[in-house]
């Protein structure tokens, strides 16, 4: 099955674009307000219009700057008012900090600008868990529009390769350890877990294309995820996403996603 | 070189996750991450002297039994402050959890000590109380008007309201009061006459996690008429609720708008319930409708998690109410830390709350609990104490799995399967305790060792009395699992006054607001005793002077127009006023 551009891309920019309004009228999201989503927005567009002006040969995309930067606003938390501005132009940023051959980059950018602005501002940035908690009309939201996403995505095999795999991890911990099955089966449902399901380890541009690759990407990182949370490392499902990420690039460098430069312009 | 250029994402990933874990992002520094880190100052003009052995109290709070019920996050600490025989001297009653008895009542002497009051009816067999219940809160208060105060005590499976019968007698009148058939996991009460009848009504909190068989999830409004309580949630509230509430906080925060009503003998405070689980809410009184209604936006969510206690005041002299809200921090799995409220607006639809306590130094205070402004070195400026601490029990922390619990979205983590294992474990383990002392610019500096304040107890509920009645105000506190501790204030001497008022026909001043006015400032005070997370004040209004003297003090009673207009009052002293010979 191939991506479906002209619905996947497009769902893609309102799914998270409803999360963060549902969330604001009906779920409490505040941060700072809609002002602070703006802002964040408008770092990630200003930082793409800098780097087109300087970059010829590859132009990046105003609206996957507003994915970026609306994930990052969702996931990241501060009580500084200006970091969701910093941790976007960051993720931006990195489209053109590491890509491959065709010039496309190989990590999620929003995840990936996530990860070094945690680790540059340890005590200003982190990503919010307890978000959304108590919504289920938001965990439902999530659920249907995430997977609607990833079918037309063709990444609906990932998807459900991670969730098999962190149930299979689950069942492992529970067999080794004094805890129940529930207790580490349940943190899936955490929403922003779900949202970096959906939209980072499921995106299109940097996970493999064939299911076979997806199978086994999706299964590593839900493996790798529950190690880390068995070790106590905060931050295990963007960690093992990023570590995946890279091994995988470096078992197969080629492109997951053979576009020509215009095709990503679109 | 292809492969070089494959490896270099690796490379860069390593890097990076490097840098993070030198830095400390991915790993706590050390096993408590809830650690009470704010620099304290090593001099200060407070001093205290901790004193329940040499006043005689001398229980040991329980809480860590059975062992099949504990939580790390259970209360069954509270203590109140009353006077219990009206020898005018305050007596001090406490929940107990695994003991014979579910009270601890102590009789004050009057002369500088407490004996225990053991009666029948303070033990648990009396009432049939199985060894997994617990009791959470005490509010003392006379809900019938006969002169004597009466004990409400909220906890796990059921409210108990014992009516004093004066002479140190006790009846149960759960049942008579039509409270027997309320079924929940109740953590705490608040009091005030929400209907201005004379009746003192109460505001029952549940926290419905801890009793999968619970049927109550959501606040409990029971309006008193003198003789029985009656739900009156929703006719007085016109909104909806959540779950998991912890205490409530009451202050008329939205002072401009509400002083036109005062004038016509409305008084109705607007109320703050904090949650630990989901969203706290801010309620005020919508006049049109007749009912409660939720305000305007208030803290982020994911910076108002896990809130238990706290307490009101005027902070900065300036005729506008503060709430401070003690926090759970979770560092690195959301934001969270104390916060002082305060309305951004002066119009009540949009009521706004915004948090300013990092701007005055008061966000960080390990896991805190029961916190009280009050004035511990009478200069005239409130200070705050914070009790911390949450399970100081066993050997492993369990912050990293108690707080990946908290992220499941509770609606699907209901019941005790979804619970880690808590045994042998720790959270927030000996914790200092913090005394914010005010500073002439408004910002505070903790002072709690150079105070003397010493004691490493998972601090709950936290009352602010006199016991010896100096004019310097002492701290109550109830621990968990650890004995209650009585910091008596040994402060230098300053000047002060303190009010006790007695209304007519024994009506509770619960709700009143007093102005005093000096000759260098105006200081303002609402009496809400309740306030905050298992524990009740004593029943006066203390103001410290510095090097002020005392001019008038205005008093506004609920349901009345016209304030009390007090001329004659005598520093470093409690003025007694009598409603009826004003």
């Amino acid at each position: 099955m191939k991506i479906n551009y002209k619905l996947a891309y497009p769902l893609q920019l309102a799914s998270l674009s409803a999360y963060v309004l549902f969330g604001f009228f009906n779920a409490n999201l505040v941060r700072a307000g809609l002002v602070q989503w703006g802002l964040s927005v408008l770092s990630g567009l200003v930082t793409t219009y800098l780097i087109n002006s300087f970059l010829k040969e590859r132009k990046l995309n105003n609206f996957s700057a507003y994915i970026s930067s609306t994930a990052v606003y969702l996931l990241c938390t501060s009580l500084s008012w200006y970091i969701h501005i910093i941790v976007s132009a960051i993720a931006v940023f990195t489209k053109v900090l590491v890509t491959n051959g065709k010039g496309n980059h190989v990590f999620n950018p929003a995840g990936f600008g996530m990860l070094i602005s945690i680790c540059l501002f340890p005590t200003m940035v982190t990503l919010d868990t307890m978000q959304f908690i108590d919504s289920y009309e938001l965990l439902g939201l999530i659920l249907t529009m995430g997977f609607s996403v990833v079918f037309l995505s063709n990444r609906l095999v990932l998807s459900l390769s991670y969730i098999l795999g962190f149930i299979i991890a689950a069942a492992i911990r529970s067999y080794i350890l004094p805890e129940s099955f529930i207790f580490f089966f349940l943190p899936l449902f955490n929403p922003m877990n779900l949202i970096f399901l959906f939209h980072m380890i499921s995106d299109p541009m940097t996970s493999p294309k064939s299911y076979k690759g997806q199978i086994v990407f999706g299964l590593s990182i839900a493996l790798l995820d529950h190690f880390l949370r068995h070790n106590w490392v905060m931050f295990p499902t963007l960690i093992s996403l990023m570590i995946m990420t890279a091994l995988f690039f470096l078992y197969n460098g080629e492109v997951w996603l053979k576009l020509k430069t215009s095709e990503i312009s679109a | 070189m292809l492969f070089l250029k494959r490896l270099y994402p690796l490379v860069l990933i390593g890097f990076i996750l490097y840098v993070g874990i030198s830095k400390h992002a991915f790993f706590l520094k050390n096993d408590d991450p809830y650690s009470v880190f704010i620099p304290e100052v090593k001099k200060t003009n407070i001093h205290f002297e901790e004193m329940h052995t040499q006043l005689g109290i001398d229980h040991f709070n329980n809480s860590l039994q059975p062992l099949s019920v504990v939580f790390p996050l259970k209360i069954n600490s509270g203590v109140a402050i009353a006077d219990l025989n009206n020898d005018g001297f305050p007596d001090l009653i406490y929940n107990l959890n695994f003991d014979t008895d579910y009270v601890a009542v102590y009789i004050n002497d009057g002369k500088g000590h407490f004996k225990r009051l053991h009666l029948p009816i303070f033990s648990r067999k009396s009432i049939d109380m199985k060894p997994f219940e617990y009791p959470n809160s005490i509010a003392v208060f006379d809900y019938d008007n006969n002169g004597t105060q009466d004990l409400f005590i909220s906890g796990f499976k059921r409210v108990i309201l014992l009516k004093n019968l004066g002479h140190l007698n006790f009846s149960n009148e759960t049942t008579t009061a039509g409270l027997d058939n309320l079924h929940g996991p109740f953590i705490n009460v608040n009091v005030f006459d929400f209907n201005q009848d004379g009746w003192l009504d109460v505001l029952v909190l549940p926290l419905s996690i801890f009793d999968k068989d619970s049927d109550i999830t959501h606040p409990l409004l029971l309006l008193n008429n003198g003789k029985t309580f009656v739900d009156a949630t929703r006719k007085v509230f016109n909104t909806t609720f959540e779950d998991y509430t912890w205490s409530s906080l009451l202050g008329y925060l939205n002072n401009v708008h509400q002083k036109d009503y005062f004038a016509k003998g409305i008084f109705k405070p607007d109320i703050y319930i904090q949650n630990d689980y989901t969203r706290s809410k801010y309620y005020t009184w919508g006049f049109k409708k007749n009912a409660y209604v939720e305000r305007g936006r208030y803290l982020p969510r994911s910076t108002s998690h896990g809130q238990m206690g706290g307490d009101v005041a005027d902070l900065f002299n300036n005729h506008k109410n503060y709430f401070f809200s003690s926090n759970m921090p979770i560092s690195k799995f959301t934001n969270g830390f104390n916060y002082l409220l305060s309305t951004a607006e002066e119009n009540p639809r949009l009521s706004i709350l915004i948090n300013e306590a990092p701007r005055y130094r008061l966000d960080s205070c390990g896991l805190a609990w029961g916190a009280r402004f009050f004035d511990a070195n009478n200069d005239g400026l409130l200070d705050l104490f914070v009790a911390n601490g949450a399970y100081s029990y066993g050997k492993k922390p369990i912050w990293y799995k108690f707080n990946t619990w908290l992220s499941i979205p509770y609606f699907l983590r209901k019941g005790k399967e979804s619970n880690p294992n808590y045994s042998n474990s720790n959270l927030a383990t000996n914790q200092r305790n913090c005394m914010f002392v005010q500073n002439a610019d408004h910002t505070f500096s903790d002072s709690a060792t150079a105070a003397n304040i010493l004691d490493l107890y998972d601090g709950r509920g936290v009352a602010i009395g006199d016991l010896n009645s100096d004019g310097k105000l002492d701290l109550i506190i109830a621990n968990f699992n650890g004995p209650p501790l009585i910091y008596m204030n040994e402060s230098p001497t300053n000047n002060w006054i303190g009010i006790k008022l007695i209304r007519k026909n024994h009506v509770s001043n619960i709700g009143a607001i007093y102005n005093l006015k000096t000759n260098k400032f105006t200081n303002r005070k609402e009496f809400f005793p309740n306030n905050g997370i298992a524990a009740q004040n004593e029943n006066f209004v203390h103001f410290g002077l510095g090097a002020a003297e005392p001019m008038s003090l205005e008093i506004l009673l609920p349901g009345h127009k016209k304030p009390l207009v007090i001329k004659k009052l005598i520093k470093n002293k409690y003025n007694t006023i009598y409603e009826d010979k004003l």
